[in-house]
């Protein structure tokens, strides 16, 4: 935009706000990090101190082993892991079927897909878990994994990213004698990576941070996920330590900080176009 | 011919598992507790769920005495967050987009983190900041000679504060959502208006938001949408309380789940569900009416 703007006094006062703004973006985490390798005194201090006296690394070992924070963070890593993986698979070859194959009855079963995006989580989180104590599944990894497997979100989203795959090329690879699915995997998916990656860094956040559903149905304390196990220990203080209190919630952070700032520029694109679509 | 069946073989093929998945844990789901609302069920299996009709409801609107402030707090929630962080997405991101701006894609990128940060984090960080003995805002007011406020444990201030770092949460979707708009619009569009003695503020307000209303459509629904569902922030902060000032539906919801009061429960997703379909009935008409 070639535009001159406003005044350089307006133009002075706009920047302090939106830097001001920014800084609370990062001030309370850069003091969760501060705090929690402080030690138990310094962390009541008054003025603040931003960066700790002592650096108490001990404190991450005791949330580790102390808050079984490490129990926790494998339990999250693995459902994170196969919940991304695999969603983004099923997904994407479901947003294939949809985008480029014909098929009778195709109009039809992907509006009742995207008619499924209406429905509110705790309409279905209620039946689910009876469903999922039925099944036997209570108590297992298997219902922190089984209803991310798929989602309307990740089909709908894939469907519109591979309908801007050129159906030439479609028509040429089925020409040349290969299957439906060898076209997915040689044609379409090394033209869609912009937005397989950002599907998947979206999948990895909300199976990484999701609440309610685990809340609803882990049941056992060797099943909690991270954000359950945080939860707990600030609601019921089991650990009377802020510090180490803050050294599991840096634990749960990092890997979605890490994610987003390696990623950034695909997932904010991704999100853009979640957007520009709707 | 043979092509046709052999695409439609591999299309169910590829969409069985995904359908599958969706149509057990998404759909016969939602739809069981719709059924469920007009039931008494406590969960067990020896027990099976009894038929009440309408009782459910008419235990919900008469004699529960939490139900409607939980509504009442759900409306203000959603009706305070949504207006706020759209809002100022659309005033921050035109300075953000600017070419004069320093600095805009660092400032983009730190308005965007806690976007990515699990929710329960942001609360519980909050929830120390928050914290009147001490808290870093009370010591900010201290040294600022303000008298010190309890913050999250007095029944006025603790749905403000909820609400002002649910919309800190949410402002960056909104910026980023309002830039890729802000790049579609053509520059010569500013040209035609500068050249007329438009002010900065005279194109924003005249050209520039007229021209992004879908993309404050989108924000406006799908910030409503989530708003009414919202569970984790509160759950986080205040639990709900005190005396109940935070309670939303989600958390009366989760009260009846947990007392294995499974149809009240049921009832209440239901009552979220249909707010959340009016709302979605509201858009298409709006989107019919401004697409004629």
């Amino acid at each position: 935009m070639k535009r001159t703007g406003p005044d350089p006094l307006t133009k002075a006062i706009i920047h302090l706000l939106c830097y001001g703004l920014a800084l609370t973006m990062l001030v309370p985490f850069l003091w969760m990090l501060s705090a929690s390798l402080k030690t138990n005194q310094e962390v009541f201090l008054w003025p603040p101190t931003l960066i700790p006296r002592s650096w108490e690394f001990k404190n991450y070992a005791l949330a580790w082993e102390v808050a079984h924070i490490g129990r926790y963070f494998m339990n999250s890593l693995i459902v994170t892991a196969v919940v991304t993986t695999f969603s983004l698979f099923f997904n994407t070859l479901a947003g294939y079927c949809f985008a480029k194959l014909r098929f009778p009855g195709k109009n039809r079963v992907f509006l009742g897909v995207i008619a499924t995006m209406m429905l509110p989580q705790q309409v279905a989180i209620i039946f689910a878990y009876l469903f999922i104590v039925r099944l036997g599944y209570a108590g297992t990894y298997q219902c922190l994994i089984l209803p991310g497997l798929a989602g309307a979100f990740g089909i709908f989203y894939m469907r519109q990213s591979i309908q801007a795959v050129p159906d030439d090329l479609i028509d040429a690879a089925r020409v040349d004698g290969l299957t439906p699915f060898e076209i997915f995997l040689w044609v379409v998916l090394p033209l869609i990576r912009p937005a397989l990656s950002a599907l998947g860094i979206l999948t990895f956040l909300g199976s990484w941070n999701s609440f309610f559903w685990p809340l609803i149905v882990v049941d056992s304390a060797e099943l909690k996920t991270l954000p359950l196990a945080v939860a707990d220990l600030s609601a019921a203080q089991v650990v009377q330590s802020w510090p180490i209190l803050m050294a599991a919630a840096t634990l749960i952070i990092t890997p979605s900080l890490l994610v987003f700032l390696i990623f950034q520029r695909q997932f904010i694109r991704g999100i853009a176009m979640t957007g520009l679509k709707g | 011919m043979k092509r046709a069946t052999q695409e439609t073989l591999y299309a169910y093929g590829f969409l069985a598992f995904p359908l599958i998945i969706i149509a057990f844990f998404v759909l016969l789901p939602s739809l069981g507790s719709i059924l469920l609302s007009f039931f008494h069920y406590d969960g067990s299996s020896t027990v099976p769920p009894r038929f009440l009709g309408l009782d459910n409801y008419k235990l919900l609107f008469f004699s529960e005495p939490l139900f409607w402030g939980t509504v009442r707090n759900t409306f203000a929630f959603a009706l305070s967050v949504v207006p706020l962080t759209v809002g100022l997405g659309f005033l921050f991101a035109l300075p953000l987009n600017a070419d004069w701006f320093v600095g805009r894609h660092l400032v983009r990128l730190l308005f965007f983190l806690p976007s990515v940060v699990s929710i329960v984090a942001i609360g519980f960080v909050w929830q120390w900041i928050f914290n009147p003995s001490f808290g870093l805002l009370n010591g900010l007011m201290d040294a600022l000679g303000l008298p010190p406020q309890p913050w999250l444990g007095h029944p006025r201030w603790a749905m403000p504060c909820v609400v002002l770092i649910a919309a800190w949460h949410g402002l960056g979707f909104s910026v980023i959502l309002y830039s890729a708009a802000l790049q579609n619009i053509p520059a010569d569009l500013y040209e035609a208006a500068g050249l007329d003695g438009a002010t900065a503020w005279q194109q924003a307000v005249h050209v520039t938001w007229p021209l992004v209303a879908p993309t404050t459509l989108f924000l406006f629904i799908t910030g409503l949408i989530a708003a009414f569902q919202v569970f984790d922030l509160v759950y986080i902060m205040t639990a709900g309380g005190p005396a109940n000032a935070t309670n939303v539906l989600n958390n009366l919801l989760y009260r009846k789940f947990i007392e294995n009061d499974l149809g009240v429960a049921a009832a209440i997703s239901v009552a979220i569900f249909g707010i959340i379909l009016l709302i979605t009935l509201a858009q298409a008409k709006l989107i019919r009416t401004s697409h004629p």
